[in-house]
């Protein structure tokens, strides 16, 4: 009797730990969304429902607990290239201008003109303090472009800055930095000279202020602990556990310190998906973004929670080597991007979070309100409807190049960056459904994101899956196809598509723009066949339904300012 | 025995030697680095300054010997890549003691309970005791502890809501990571420590005490226990390094400070540095672990000789 109950018991322990095991382990498995950077978006777009209605009854204490995807490298701004520190950055200092709801706002500033030419923007600050008491003035914003522009500091975003008056110059070690086209005019004024006029300045550049008398005294250490920083901004950063969380207080000094509702933000640094789940199903994370479906079915059917389905601004593409032998051939390339499964890969590898994509700019770029995308008229669906053999382009190519007029054998290799099981999966996916099209051969390689970067900005790769974040001024993403750009491998080189890439930034009449964006989209992926856009990156937020004034929109940097809780159960 | 340890350590220095040179080169010879996405958009002018700031710039084997130069001299490893402004040696003073708390709880946890259930495997053979403590040892063993630490996380902290999710800092954030740290310890050590007691329950002098009258416990507690722990031992040393280190996955899983999660990441990210210094680290505390073991052997089977020391052999043959 004694043995059964005992074997039985065992049995029992065996059993729910396999149930467990089958339940869990799946999610556990594919970790990450496609994305070569897996930037995992903090601050999601699609306006929810829950901001129209009626004025809740605020919460007595105002607490809000988020997730952030990684470890801030630094927060040191000069230096950062982490998405996690840009978000921490816009909470705790205050830049010139934010982007709240698609829109630019004064924040360190209260107003700002613009000089007749363009060339001259004057901002004029508000009367704000650091929370060490100290007031901010234009020194301190000043002093950020200066470092920026020091060869020495190593900004790795030098090269947005060259609109600002002289500074690629400086930053090449070819004049001093004085020359610089930023001017203190008084404690509360600042004036910035620009190279050439650029009416997307505010969209494109963050100006975010650095207290020269700390930065020197912390030296390399600044924006590395809590108490190598100091802000300025809605919160103040009052403990920092690496690996673990971030807590962040109102700042009571912050010149709108009476909007800011929250009192205690805890950013809680948590890489595993599994555990991020369980801490949003239990309340421990107030709002979250979900990739996996099982989770986004379990998670819509709680009443508690909101599902806002956002874009993350994000395009996923194939990039061609243009330098490659076979490559080179415009035919070879357009025969792949018309044979690519976009609908399919949106469904069934991307499970409808993402929009399959025909062109390059993500959704949420607009130009004076219109989406880029749709200016495009997206004119590869018509190649693709004129081209329904796509087998037949790719002899053609072969014809071109002397190679065997026989798809069957021509090979190529398509190079992923990712190594994990989701990236195997679509990498096979789509080696099958490109073979089956074109009846060629295709291998796949894969490697992570640092040697999968290397070997393509060596040329080394024939045709490369990547995935890059769109900024909210169009002309950015145009840009880096541009051949003086070494951003994207590829080295698509077309005079012409430079030139009009170079206009379109100088441009000030937004009609002009808005074709000429369509135009260099044109160009880009049906003329040259550059690339091959794939889908478009979205993702789902489930928040609980007590949190209000979330800003949605993609590009936003108004941080968590606005956010408050009404209805929480405590 | 003074000697021995004298020898022990210098083979030790070269063994750190060896080890930390090869994965320098390794390191270095696997594409990519810590700064290509950072200086992807950089002048040329910009980007020499930036590689020049880690030394990235010199050839390889400068840098090596830039690496020991360093080490000898300001007895630094050198600042993180990934972490500009933290040198990887503060990285290990703070936080391989997080690490090292549920290290040690763990692992005495597990040796300690492990070696109880293994005699009592091995006592009540083909009994309901060694069936359970069989079982519970073939879970503990075979289910990955990444699914062990999902099933808890979610029973514990979703379903009932005993524990935090995550975090660190009180006793009740340590109670989790600890019970899934600790199952495949206690698994392993109870499957040994059976297995070698039962060799030992064979034995004839353990006839010879039931004989002459010593009850079962003094006959488990003088003769089984202490003759049947010396796999256990063995198995200790390396345990014991990597406490110190972390468990990636459960500091991943429950957010913990510790060690572990920067160990792996480091090499993901090409952080030069950081693998060097943490593999020092890790290397140093391995070796160091197994000369500890020797050392433990003597205490524990008198019959072990580090050292043939003539006095010594003089004395066990007395004996």
């Amino acid at each position: 009797m004694k043995k059964t109950l005992s074997l039985l018991l065992a049995l029992m322990m065996i059993f729910a730990l396999l149930a467990g095991c089958s339940e869990t382990a799946e999610p556990a498995d594919d970790a990450q969304e496609p994305s070569a950077e897996s930037n995992e978006p903090t601050e999601p777009t699609e306006p929810s429902d829950n901001t129209a209605t009626e004025e809740p009854q605020l919460d007595e204490v105002q607490y809000y607990n988020i997730n952030l995807a990684e470890e801030p490298g630094s927060l040191n701004h000069l230096i950062n290239t982490t998405l996690a520190g840009g978000t921490i950055l816009t909470n705790v200092l205050e830049p010139l201008v934010r982007n709240e709801w698609g829109e630019i706002v004064p924040a360190g500033c209260s107003d700002y003109e613009i000089s007749e030419d363009g060339l001259t923007w004057t901002f004029h600050l508000r009367e704000n303090y650091w929370n060490d008491g100290v007031q901010v003035t234009a020194q301190d914003y000043a002093y950020t472009l200066q470092m920026c522009a020091t060869p020495a500091t190593g900004y790795p975003y030098a090269a947005d800055m060259y609109v600002i008056k002289n500074f690629e110059p400086i930053i090449a070690g070819e004049m001093d930095i004085s020359e610089l086209g930023v001017h203190v005019v008084d404690d509360l004024t600042l004036e910035i000279e620009l190279s050439y006029v650029c009416p997307a300045l505010l969209n494109t550049l963050s100006f975010m202020p650095l207290r020269q008398d700390v930065y020197e005294e912390w030296g390399e250490r600044y924006g590395s602990e809590a108490e190598t920083l100091v802000c300025c901004g809605p919160f103040v950063l009052d403990e920092w556990t690496h690996n673990s969380t971030l807590r962040l207080s109102k700042n009571e000094q912050y010149w709108d310190a009476e909007t800011v509702k929250l009192e205690d933000v805890t950013y809680h640094i948590v890489t595993e998906e599994v555990a991020r789940y369980n801490m949003l199903d239990n309340g421990s994370l107030d709002s979250l973004s979900v990739s996996d479906v099982d989770y986004i079915a379990r998670f819509s059917a709680r009443e508690d929670l909101n599902a806002i389905h956002y874009s993350s601004a994000r395009t996923v593409m194939m990039v061609f080597n243009n330098e490659d032998p076979a490559f080179s051939n415009r035919n070879i390339r357009l025969a792949f991007s018309l044979a690519f499964p976009r609908e399919d890969t949106a469904t069934y590898i991307f499970n409808d979070l993402n929009e399959p994509a025909w062109s390059l700019t993500p959704p949420p770029v607009t130009e004076n309100g219109v989406a880029i995308r749709d200016a495009t008229g997206e004119p590869l669906k018509q190649l693709i409807a004129d081209n329904p053999d796509p087998q037949a382009v790719l002899i053609e190519g072969l014809k071109e190049l002397g190679l065997s007029e026989d798809p069957a054998d021509f090979e190529f290799e398509l190079y992923l960056s990712g190594t994990n099981s989701k990236m195997h999966t679509m990498g096979e996916y789509w080696q099958q459904a490109l073979q089956e099209a074109l009846g060629c051969t295709i291998t796949l390689r894969y490697d992570d994101y640092a040697i999968f970067s290397s070997n393509c900005s060596n040329g080394d790769f024939q045709v490369g899956f990547l995935s890059w974040g769109a900024n909210a001024d169009p002309s950015y993403m145009f840009n880096l196809f541009a051949s003086t750009s070494s951003s994207i491998p590829g080295k698509h080189n077309n005079p012409e598509y430079d030139e009009l890439a170079l206009a379109v930034q100088r441009e000030l009449d937004y009609e002009k723009r808005l074709e000429m964006f369509a135009e260099l989209d044109n160009m880009l992926v049906t003329e040259d066949v550059a690339i091959c856009p794939v889908v478009f990156g979205g993702g789902m937020t489930f928040r609980y339904d007590y949190v209000y004034g979330v800003d949605e929109s993609a590009f936003t940097d108004a941080g968590v300012k606005y956010v408050y809780t009404a209805g929480r159960e405590s | 025995m003074v000697t021995y340890i004298i020898k022990r350590v210098l083979y030790m220095a070269m063994v750190l030697f060896i080890v930390v040179s090869i994965t320098f080169f390794m390191i270095h010879s696997v594409p990519g680095d810590p700064l290509t996405s950072s200086v992807m958009n950089l002048p040329d002018e910009v980007r020499d300054n930036y590689y020049a700031r880690y030394g990235l710039d010199k050839p390889l084997f400068e840098q090596y010997l830039r690496f020991w130069k360093l080490l000898f001299t300001e007895g630094s490893l050198g600042e993180s890549i990934k972490y500009p402004g933290r040198m990887v040696e503060e990285f290990i003073l703070k936080y391989a003691g997080i690490s090292a708390k549920l290290g040690i709880i763990s692992v005495v946890l597990g040796f300690s309970v492990g070696t109880i259930f293994g005699i009592l495997a091995a006592v009540f053979k083909n009994k309901w005791p060694d069936y359970a403590v069989m079982l519970t040892a073939i879970a503990g063993v075979t289910i990955p502890v990444f699914v062990l630490a999902a099933v808890f996380q979610y029973f514990f902290t979703v379903k009932l809501t005993w524990f935090p999710t995550t975090g660190w800092g009180t006793v009740r954030h340590m109670i989790l990571p600890i019970a899934c740290m600790c199952l495949g310890p206690i698994a392993t050590y109870a499957r040994y420590m059976r297995s070698s007691a039962l060799d030992v329950l064979g034995q004839d002098y353990i006839l010879t005490a039931e004989s002459k009258g010593v009850s079962s416990l003094n006959v488990v507690r003088r003769h089984v226990l202490r003759n049947s722990m010396l796999p256990s031992i063995t198995l200790l040393g390396p345990s014991v390094a990597s406490v110190f280190t972390g468990s990636f996955v459960i500091e991943s899983m429950f957010a913990i400070p510790g060690l572990g999660t920067y160990f792996i990441r480091a090499i993901n990210e090409r952080d030069f540095t950081m693998v060097l210094g943490m593999n020092l680290f890790y290397c140093l505390l391995y070796i160091a672990s197994l000369l500890l073991v020797d050392i433990l052997y003597v205490f524990i089977d008198p019959r072990i000789r580090l050292a043939a020391g003539k006095e010594r052999r003089k004395k066990a043959h007395a004996e």
